[in-house]
């Protein structure tokens, strides 16, 4: 009887292609707990961000009922910042994202609708599919949306669109490319103004009680993610990425929420256990991967690569946390630091900026992770990233490490699909006797 | 020989006689992309050169460092640096402009390292991407602090006095421009679009008193040149970047006559004179951020379209032709708006995407064709437009989702 039951309702959801919204809610639940490629003493540490971003979507499709305005942000903007608001908080590249991580191929069909109604097709996907979701009207509607001039063309000018469709007041943070000194103060004086902007057309004031506590789960959060960040370098790891691609996935919506901050220490202490054991998060560590770019959305392809190959990523450009501390002790201090962890967010501190932005940390990785081979993905969207191929490979010819640039679109697997990815990584390992 | 032939020539070369004339003479060149103020490159002593692909053949070794999902303005403008096509500049100043622009200030840094490119003065300006107040000081200290730069490598001291000169010149240049293109609004025709983009890729590749001088003389042949065969559709060009004189020939091959534009080569060139009597910094602050733009402005695409619909009142436009080239983001977004404001308001627009320098080009000339004509026989017949373009047309913003 049992075994009656767990094939049909687990085994066969699973297995079969069939997509079903019982299938699709499965799938969601398995990778709410970490895509069930965590370890069973990792799982505890993952409900309290499963709730977070549960109780997010519950507030998305339940808007209407709570009565609050609705502010689109973008995925490069960190919305903590906005939580001193009393307003629904919409990350627009939200459905791409989810409806990939969650194992639907919703997002290939967004990408159709968008392109249908005449989004450019060099567009990230990702973009197309906040537009097309508008469009299906399975996105809240706006009072206000606020954008970023990073980390790329696609994103800004995916805005001007949305405002254009929308018709509402936008406002943009204008990015700065240095990190010098007046870079960040100008920077810093955009989030000031940002903050009247809101204040004014939401007719609100901030909450800076909420920010400060706000702040303070974002110093948690940092602390932990930063900790494990640096605990791949440890040799066997005692987390794999999929760890920190849960927290980013987290940041995105839930950033400074109790939730992602006792998630990132509960992975902290399953992982400082681990590592104190010398125990990695393989049983038997084999590869150890640095995938310096998006990782594909599409498909869980780190955790095919774990069980498959034994290969754990130990750095990628997404998932990986610089440290950095809010000072919570006045208001100046913490919009200061507001902005300072905007700078520093993943793509946001890579991107926006001279190639450095993008290298100097892949060579630190290089040095200190001892890696033995590179994966790019090469998410079509990114052509700055495109742009400086030459100088990464490189890079990647000095160390003498095989690298694999793959053709792909992070968020869109018609474009190129999991069993190509599969193929072509297999085919590179055993190429140059990896596997 | 004739000035039209003249600046057709000049317009052909990535180095002409003028450039190699100043050099002779120890003049220093410094290449520059959009946006950068060309004021503060006079006032440093140099000549300021407009970035461009003209005459070349192939992206073969612009390849190596982009990629095909790149920009072909990109690959070829950096193919010619990785050939020595840009030997003769002292200097080039990069901007923050696109994605694809903005990695040839990382390319070019590191093929300088590594294969020891010229010149070794290589300057990223960085320009704000939104139209604001907060923008101005921004924009005012990065002049600042790269005329600090140019007189410290050039050794000329950028004074206010010297600024003022050099705006003085190019408000000058402006002017002539905006005569030539007001000539344009009269319904004889009598200068070609497929000329006045020779001129403005020439004058950005010249001393600005010679190119003044040319202008001047342009200006006052232009009624020595009408039109034997009156064209009778006029058409707005708007897009990105665009090189190659024989696209507006195309449209001239069908009996229509581009009268004016939005490119980077055109309007956008020389819209808006910089104040002379207040700050200069700041003045070239606000006339840079505030004059006409690219969609790399980020909140300024309600500015653009005012410019489009004012231009299609005042010089009488039929029709519209937009242009991208592939990969482009930003246009990409930009012609798609486009679409939607010409299906709300009803004026004739063709989006054209291409590769400059591209094949492709017969595949261009049977749209145009095709879309002149359509345009044609739509202005013989009743109801040209859906209805008029008004004011309030061009001021309601409200949301456009029903256009979808």
């Amino acid at each position: 009887m049992i075994t009656h039951l767990l094939a049909k309702y687990i085994l066969e959801p699973i297995l079969g292609k069939k997509e079903t919204k019982y299938n699709s809610w499965l799938r969601q639940m398995l990778v709410l707990v970490g895509g069930s490629c965590l370890r069973p003493t990792d799982y505890h540490a993952a409900i309290p961000v499963t709730n977070a971003l549960i109780d997010y979507f519950r507030r998305v499709i339940q808007h209407k009922k709570s009565g609050k305005p609705v502010i689109w942000v973008d995925w490069c903007f960190s919305t903590e910042l906005l939580k001193g608001f009393d307003a629904l908080i919409y990350t627009c590249e939200a459905p791409a994202l989810i409806s990939n991580f969650i194992g639907t191929r919703k997002a290939s069909m967004l990408v159709e609708k968008a392109e249908m109604e005449g989004v450019p097709p060099e567009l990230c996907s990702a973009s197309k599919g906040a537009v097309a979701a508008y469009l299906l009207k399975e996105a809240p509607e706006p009072d206000l949306i606020l954008s970023t001039s990073h980390p790329c063309d696609s994103t800004a000018s995916l805005y001007q669109l949305l405002k254009y469709m929308t018709g509402v007041p936008a406002y943009v943070v204008d990015t700065p490319y240095w990190d010098d000194k007046e870079s960040i103060e100008y920077y810093t004086n955009n989030i000031r103004e940002l903050i009247q902007f809101v204040e004014k057309n939401l007719d609100q004031k901030i909450n800076w009680d909420i920010l400060k506590q706000v702040c303070e789960n974002i110093n948690i959060t940092n602390y932990y993610t930063s900790e494990l960040t640096e605990m791949s370098r440890v040799v066997p790891s005692p987390i794999s990425v999929i760890h920190l691609l849960l927290l980013w996935l987290g940041r995105t919506v839930t950033y400074g929420s109790d939730g992602l901050a006792q998630t990132a220490k509960g992975f902290y202490t399953a992982a400082k256990a681990r590592l104190d054991k010398n125990e990695g998060h393989l049983r038997h560590e084999r590869i150890r991967i640095i995938w310096w770019d998006i990782s594909l959305g599409f498909y869980n392809i780190h955790t095919w690569l774990e069980q498959e190959f034994g290969a754990i990523t130990v750095a990628d450009l997404i998932g990986r946390v610089e440290p950095f501390h809010i000072d919570t002790s006045s208001r100046e201090s913490m919009i200061e630091g507001l902005a300072m962890t905007n700078l520093k967010a993943p793509m946001g501190r890579h991107m926006r900026g001279p190639a450095e932005f993008v290298t100097n940390e892949f060579e630190r990785v290089i040095r200190e992770y001892k890696a033995d081979c590179f994966i790019f993905s090469q998410h079509t969207g990114c052509t700055h990233e495109w742009a400086i191929m030459k100088i990464i490979k490189d890079i990647c010819g000095k160390t003498g490490l095989p690298a694999l640039f793959l053709d792909a679109d992070s968020f869109h697997a018609r474009h190129t699909s999991e069993k190509q990815v599969k193929r072509q990584i297999r085919e590179f390992f055993i190429n140059h006797g990896l596997a | 020989m004739d000035i039209l032939q003249h600046i057709g020539e000049i317009s052909g070369q990535a180095c002409n006689t003028y450039l190699q004339e100043a050099k002779e003479n120890g003049g220093k060149i410094a290449g520059y992309f959009c946006q950068v103020p060309v004021e503060v490159i006079h006032a440093a002593g140099l000549i300021p050169y407009r970035m461009r692909a003209v005459g070349s053949s192939g992206t073969a070794k612009g390849d190596i460092y982009y990629s095909p999902l790149n920009c072909t303005f990109t690959r070829h403008c950096f193919d010619r640096a990785l050939r020595g096509g840009f030997d003769f500049l002292d200097a080039v100043i990069f901007m923050n402009g696109c994605d694809h622009t903005r990695r040839m200030y990382d390319n070019w840094r590191h093929a300088r390292k590594t294969q020891h490119i010229n010149p070794d003065f290589l300057y990223m300006f960085i320009t704000p991407h939104v139209i604001a107040e907060r923008s101005i000081g921004r924009y005012a200290g990065e002049i600042r602090k790269f005329s600090q730069c140019l007189s410290e490598k050039f050794g000329t001291e950028i004074t206010n006095d010297r600024l003022l000169n050099s705006i003085k010149l190019f408000n000058k240049q402006r002017r002539l421009i905006a005569k030539i293109y007001e000539k344009r609004k009269s319904m004889g025709g009598t200068v070609k679009g497929s000329d006045i983009l020779s001129m403005m890729i020439a004058v950005t590749a010249m001393l600005v008193d010679a190119a003044n001088e040319l202008l001047e003389r342009i200006e006052a042949s232009i009624s020595d040149h009408p039109e034997t065969e009156k064209p009778d559709i006029r058409v707005l060009i708007t897009g990105g970047c665009i090189e190659e004189i024989e696209i507006i020939r195309i449209i001239e091959g069908c009996r229509a006559v581009v009268v004016a534009d939005n490119l980077c080569h055109g309007a956008r060139y020389f819209n808006m004179e910089v104040d002379e009597s207040g700050d200069p910094v700041e003045s070239l602050a606000r006339r840079y951020l505030n004059k006409l733009s690219c969609p790399r402005m980020i909140n300024a695409f309600d500015a653009r379209m005012k410019y489009i619909y004012d231009t299609i009142r005042e010089y009488q436009i039929d029709a519209v032709i937009t242009q991208k080239l592939k990969f482009c983001d930003l246009w990409g977004v930009e012609n798609l708006m486009l679409k939607k404001e010409a299906q709300r308001t009803g004026f004739p627009l063709l989006a054209l995407e291409r590769e400059l320098y591209g094949e492709g080009i017969g595949q261009l000339k049977t749209r145009i064709q095709a879309f002149v004509e359509e345009v044609r026989n739509r202005k013989s017949g009743v109801g040209y437009f859906k209805k008029p373009v008004t004011e309030s047309d061009r001021k309601n913003r409200n949301a456009h989702s029903h256009l979808w």
